[in-house]
Formats: C-alpha cells, sequence, structure tokens
C-alpha cells in the first residue's frame, strides 16, 4: 500500500512486490487464452474431433471450462488467499446448481424427454 | 489521510469478523450461481427443440471466440486496475478501468450484431422454437448483467475522478466491481463451452 512506504528501500521492496503481483495476473491471462485456443481448436480441427471422439471431446472441453473458471475464481477473484467462508458462500451454490444440471440433464436424455 | 478518505476507509466488520459488505457480494454472487444454471440447463435441454428450423449452426464461432477473447482480457484489465488503486496509482487505475469498460462496450456489440444477424438473416426469433427462446433468454441475460457491470465501472470511474479511491483511502468500491466483473466473466466461460463449443 502507498502509505506504507517507511524509506527508499521500502519503496524498492514495494514496487518488486508490485511488479510481482502484476506479472501474476498477466501469466494467469496468458494460460487464460491458451487454454481458450485449445479449446477452439478440439471441436474446430476435423483431425483431433475425430481422434478424441465425441464422448472425448465433451469431457476435455468441460475440464479445461472448469480449469479456466478455477483460475479466475482463484487468482482474478482472490478467492486463493481470502477467507474460507467466502468460498463456502460461492462453491456450494455453485455445487448445488451443477448437480442440478447434471441430474436433470441426465434425466432428460436417458428418458428422451 | 483527509476525513472523506477516513470516512471511506471505515470497515464494516461483522460477527464473522469479515467485510460483511464482501460477504454481501459473494452471497449475492453465489445466488446469481444457481439463476445462471437453471438458465444453462434450461438451453441445454432445448439444444436440440428446433422444430426443423434454424439451431446451434446457426451460432458464430469466429465471431464468438474474438468476443470471448475481449471478455477475459477485460478481466485482466481489472484485477490490473484493482492492482493499481491499491498500489495507490490513481491514473493507472482509471486507464485500467477505463479499457474495461471498453471492451465491455465491444462485447456488447459484438453481441447485438449476433442478435441482429441471427434475427435478419436466419429468421430465429425468441418465438422460433425452444432452441431460439432459451438462447436469448440465456444470452441476453448474460448480456445485460454485462451492461449493468458497464455502467457500474463507469460510476466508478466517475467516483475516481471526484476524490474517491485516493492512495491509502478504501478500494471497496473497485474490489466490489471487479467480483461483479469477474463473474460475469465466469458465466461466459461456462456459455461459451457448453453452448457455443459443445
Amino acid at each position: 500500500m502507498a502509505d506504507t512506504h517507511t524509506g527508499h528501500g521500502g519503496d524498492m521492496t514495494d514496487h518488486a512486490e508490485h511488479r510481482h503481483g502484476y506479472l501474476k495476473y498477466v501469466v494467469v491471462g496468458v494460460i487464460l487464452t491458451a487454454i481458450t485456443v485449445v479449446e477452439i481448436m478440439i471441436p474446430s480441427i476435423q483431425a483431433i474431433s475425430d481422434a478424441l471422439t465425441r464422448t472425448g471431446v465433451v469431457a476435455s472441453l468441460l475440464v479445461l471450462s472448469f480449469v479456466k473458471g478455477a483460475g479466475v475464481v482463484a487468482y482474478y477473484m482472490h478467492l486463493r488467499d481470502d477467507s474460507r467462508l467466502f468460498t463456502a458462500l460461492f462453491m456450494f451454490p455453485f455445487f448445488i446448481a451443477s448437480m442440478i444440471v447434471l441430474i436433470v440433464f441426465l434425466m432428460f436424455t436417458l428418458t428422451g424427454g | 489521510m483527509s476525513a472523506d478518505a477516513h470516512a471511506h476507509h471505515e470497515e464494516h466488520h461483522s460477527s464473522t469478523g469479515l467485510d460483511n459488505r464482501k460477504l454481501g457480494m459473494w452471497a449475492f454472487l453465489g445466488s446469481e450461481t444457481m439463476f445462471f444454471g437453471s438458465l444453462i440447463l434450461v438451453m441445454l435441454i432445448n439444444k436440440h427443440n428446433t422444430l426443423g428450423g434454424h439451431g446451434q449452426e446457426v451460432l458464430d464461432l469466429v465471431l464468438t471466440s474474438f468476443t470471448t477473447f475481449v471478455l477475459l482480457t477485460s478481466s485482466l484489465a481489472m484485477v490490473l486496475s484493482l492492482a493499481a488503486f491499491r498500489n495507490g496509482s490513481l491514473r493507472w487505475g482509471r486507464i485500467w478501468l477505463a479499457l474495461v469498460m471498453l471492451m465491455g462496450i465491444v462485447f456488447l456489440g459484438g453481441q447485438v450484431y449476433e442478435f441482429t444477424s441471427f434475427v435478419t438473416h436466419e429468421d430465429l426469433t425468441p418465438s422460433s422454437n425452444l432452441f431460439g427462446a432459451s438462447f436469448y433468454t440465456l444470452v441476453g441475460f448474460h448480456g445485460a448483467h454485462v451492461a449493468i457491470g458497464v455502467l457500474w465501472l463507469g460510476t466508478a470511474l466517475v467516483y475516481s475522478f471526484r476524490g474517491r479511491f485516493q492512495p491509502g483511502g478504501d478500494t471497496w468500491g473497485i474490489e466490489m466491481v471487479g467480483l461483479y466483473w469477474h463473474f460475469v466473466d465466469l458465466v461466459w466461460v461456462a456459455i461459451f463451452t457448453l453452448i457455443y463449443l459443445i
């Protein structure tokens, strides 16, 4: 924080910390973009989608999407360093919503509804 | 620290020892997860309910990939804006915030173009079939959230010029709009994969 600077040495340490913080966010951004590129390639390139089969395509896209979402929540929303209560407040409804989506979707798919 | 900045710096602790404003925001985002979860479920069920009309094949992957990239990058700009404000760099905080707003507007522009082209060229409207109804409801609600986010970002930007978020002061306002914006990005990550790619 700006008001915690205590001197020239402190300034330099803070500056290095700030740069490290920015770099971390940029690295996460690059990784998220790379995952998106891979996600787009999987169903778009015939050779890849043929090799993976339909189930493999769906599974790999879901896993990549989950990793991307986790990256956003953990690093950009700072849930990684924040209170566990915030994590619980967010993850509990997410778990319930995911289960409802999965169960109802499977129900409709299996019964042909 | 001025009296005004001191007032803004005042913390709002709950019995949990946590800031109750942030607690409220996370609870709100949790409820939004349920809301979008139900819309995504309806979309997945009705994905192939086209009544012989247009369905998933009309979705433009090139345009959506571009807007997805824009929204993802806006999340990076948002976190950089918060970091800049926290580090006392008002100038960079404002620049990143304005960029997030701009990228939000570009995303909305892409969505307006997509909707317009579906209605005019593909004759796909919300009343065409269940695919259309579910698609416009889900993507439209997400777009409305982006639009609200853009307005919120604009308000935060104006406040920053009116003396808020000063070095050493409270950056709570930026943190809250940041959480909201990242959540909107998160929802799009799910929509893009489940609706556009699968």
